[in-house]
């Protein structure tokens, strides 16, 4: 069927009937990843990222959380293609390009998501990271396992878990560690309304939904523990008033956002 | 010495068996970044021809971008890495590999051996016929099928209703592309009809180039090979004349506005050119 998607073919004496449509099974792929000293709350972050980024209504892929051996695991649904296009190449540099130019809104959605959740590994160029364009043509965000909690950084002087939570809830600077790659993404920031209406639309978030989504990280994963949980969930909720507010204030890490006032 | 970086574009027809074809060769160097692919992999049964076009189109776009922000510069180690990591399903891209030329070895040759030693079968990589332009050409476009896909044989050129003369090829696609070939074959004769052939064709290409055939632009191509040694029968005085001839004629057709293609790379871009413009056969 593609890549990612198989269909497990029935027998005629299978019990698979039922009275809620017709059914029929299937394997789908998943990408695995667990904690591990170094990224001490990958499972976390994927799951919490990716909860969010779907609410808001972002096309992330779907996960699941799972243990084998006592070792907790994220699954992460692998890209599914449709089928005709399993052989295709990916989006080249220049058509990438121009759905960018051509798509503000969806790429606004994306950045000020990121800056949301704290996220820091993703870019359009000049090596693509953790984004594609998907056979509908819509931008494909995925891998949010350096959000939120992040990981450990020693060399860039930053510590996962709380203490980066405290860091980027001080100044957004905080959030960006990877200045030295190049990465190409925040320029792509350019439109005062776009940037104040995602932002907006991230302040509508109620608090029992991120405190809800912040439960769905399993009970049985012991990073993050109780008080890291707990400090999440404050992160968060606060973050999602003040967001608008350190882009205001710390504007001049989006080269390409105009004076404010200047548009929109 | 000079160093250049090179991948191979591997094809995998089943990713499970993962027995990877090679059908390309990236090479970098010299500020440069180019891909040449083996014109018999798309023939291949084991080969998706319709995804591997797709993917030759990826990489040349990719190669003929102006996209800074979302491609590394192209003369770096970075681009190749980029590629490498964008190309995944049916065609995957070997580690960058380096390789160490003499200073007075262009990238084309350099390029061009690598297609042919690590790339190409081995019993075309040693026909002597690809040495030469005309014999690269023609074997170009019998294996891409030109003449089913539109390309005309030694058809008419007519001008404002008038026949000018009967070129060795002609193309319609954008243009209206007439071309002709000095060939060093086997046979003397041969090749000094074509020459006198092509003199009489350049009393004409002014004509021919200066307007519209079919409301397209038109240009006009001489494939013509070197001239290395006399032909067996052919003396050294002879053998002077003809050398200066095909001087003066590849001369002329420049001057007067004409492409003159004198190498079997140059002869490679031009079937790889048609290629892409010559409508696809709808069976192949």
């Amino acid at each position: 069927m593609s890549d990612y998607v198989e269909e497990i073919v029935e027998q005629p004496m299978d019990p698979l009937g039922g009275a809620s449509g017709r059914k029929r099974r299937f394997r789908v792929q998943f990408l695995g990843k667990e904690n591990n000293p170094e990224f001490p709350y990958t499972v976390a972050n994927e799951v919490v990222a990716t909860y969010l980024g779907i609410i808001l209504g972002l096309n992330v892929p779907a996960v699941l959380t799972y243990r084998i051996h006592d070792q907790p695991l994220v699954f992460i649904q692998m890209l599914d293609r449709d089928p005709g296009m399993v052989q295709m190449p990916p989006a080249s540099s220049s058509s990438l390009s121009q759905f960018v130019s051509e798509n503000p809104e969806a790429v606004h959605a994306a950045i000020i998501f990121d800056l949301f959740v704290a996220n820091n590994d993703r870019a359009f160029g000049p090596l693509r990271r953790n984004l594609a364009l998907d056979v509908g043509k819509r931008l494909f965000l995925y891998d949010q396992g350096n959000a939120c909690f992040y990981r450990n950084r020693l060399q860039a002087g930053i510590v996962a878990g709380i203490p980066r939570l405290k860091a980027v809830a001080r100044e957004l600077p905080a959030m960006f560690d990877m200045s030295h790659k190049g990465n190409h993404y925040l320029e792509f920031l350019t439109n005062w309304t776009l940037v104040e209406s995602c932002c907006q639309k991230i302040a509508e978030l109620p608090d029992f939904v991120i405190r809800n989504v912040i439960e769905r990280i399993p009970d049985y994963l012991a990073r993050p523990d109780a008080t890291e949980r707990a400090a999440l969930g404050e992160f968060l909720i606060g973050r999602k008033g003040y967001l608008i507010d350190h882009i205001i204030k710390w504007a001049t890490l989006f080269p390409e956002l105009p004076k404010r006032g200047t548009n929109g | 010495m000079v160093d250049y970086r090179y991948c191979l574009v591997r094809y995998v027809p089943n990713l499970e068996r993962m027995e990877p074809i090679n059908v390309g060769v990236i090479l970098q160097g010299h500020d440069r970044t180019e891909v040449r692919f083996s014109p018999h992999a798309a023939k291949r049964s084991d080969v998706d021809t319709a995804a591997f076009g797709h993917w030759k189109k990826f990489f040349l776009q990719e190669l003929n971008a102006d996209e800074p922000l979302f491609q590394p510069p192209k003369n770096t180690p970075e681009f190749l890495l980029n590629l490498q990591n964008l190309a995944q399903g049916p065609i995957v891209l070997s580690q960058p590999l380096v390789l160490s030329a003499a200073e007075n070895r262009t990238f084309d040759e350099i390029h061009q051996s690598l297609l042919q030693r690590l790339v190409m079968p081995p019993d075309v990589s040693s026909n002597s016929e690809d040495l030469r332009p005309t014999g690269r050409f023609r074997r170009r476009a019998e294996e891409r099928n030109f003449l089913k896909r539109g390309m005309k044989r030694y058809a008419h050129v007519a001008v404002d209703s008038g026949r000018r003369w009967i070129a060795y090829r002609q193309a319609v696609n954008g243009e209206f592309i007439a071309m002709d070939k000095v060939e060093i074959g086997r046979e003397l004769g041969r090749t000094s009809d074509e020459i006198e052939k092509v003199f009489h064709i350049t009393d004409l290409l002014s004509g021919f180039l200066g307007t519209t055939i079919e409301q397209k632009p038109t240009r006009y191509i001489l494939l013509a090979d070197h001239l290395n040694e006399p032909f067996s029968e052919q003396g050294e005085t002879e053998f002077q004349a003809m050398q200066d001839d095909l001087r003066l004629l590849t001369e002329q057709v420049a001057k007067r506005g004409g492409e003159v293609i004198r190498t079997p790379e140059r002869a490679e871009a031009l079937a790889d050119e048609l290629d892409e413009k010559l409508p696809v056969l709808a069976t192949p």
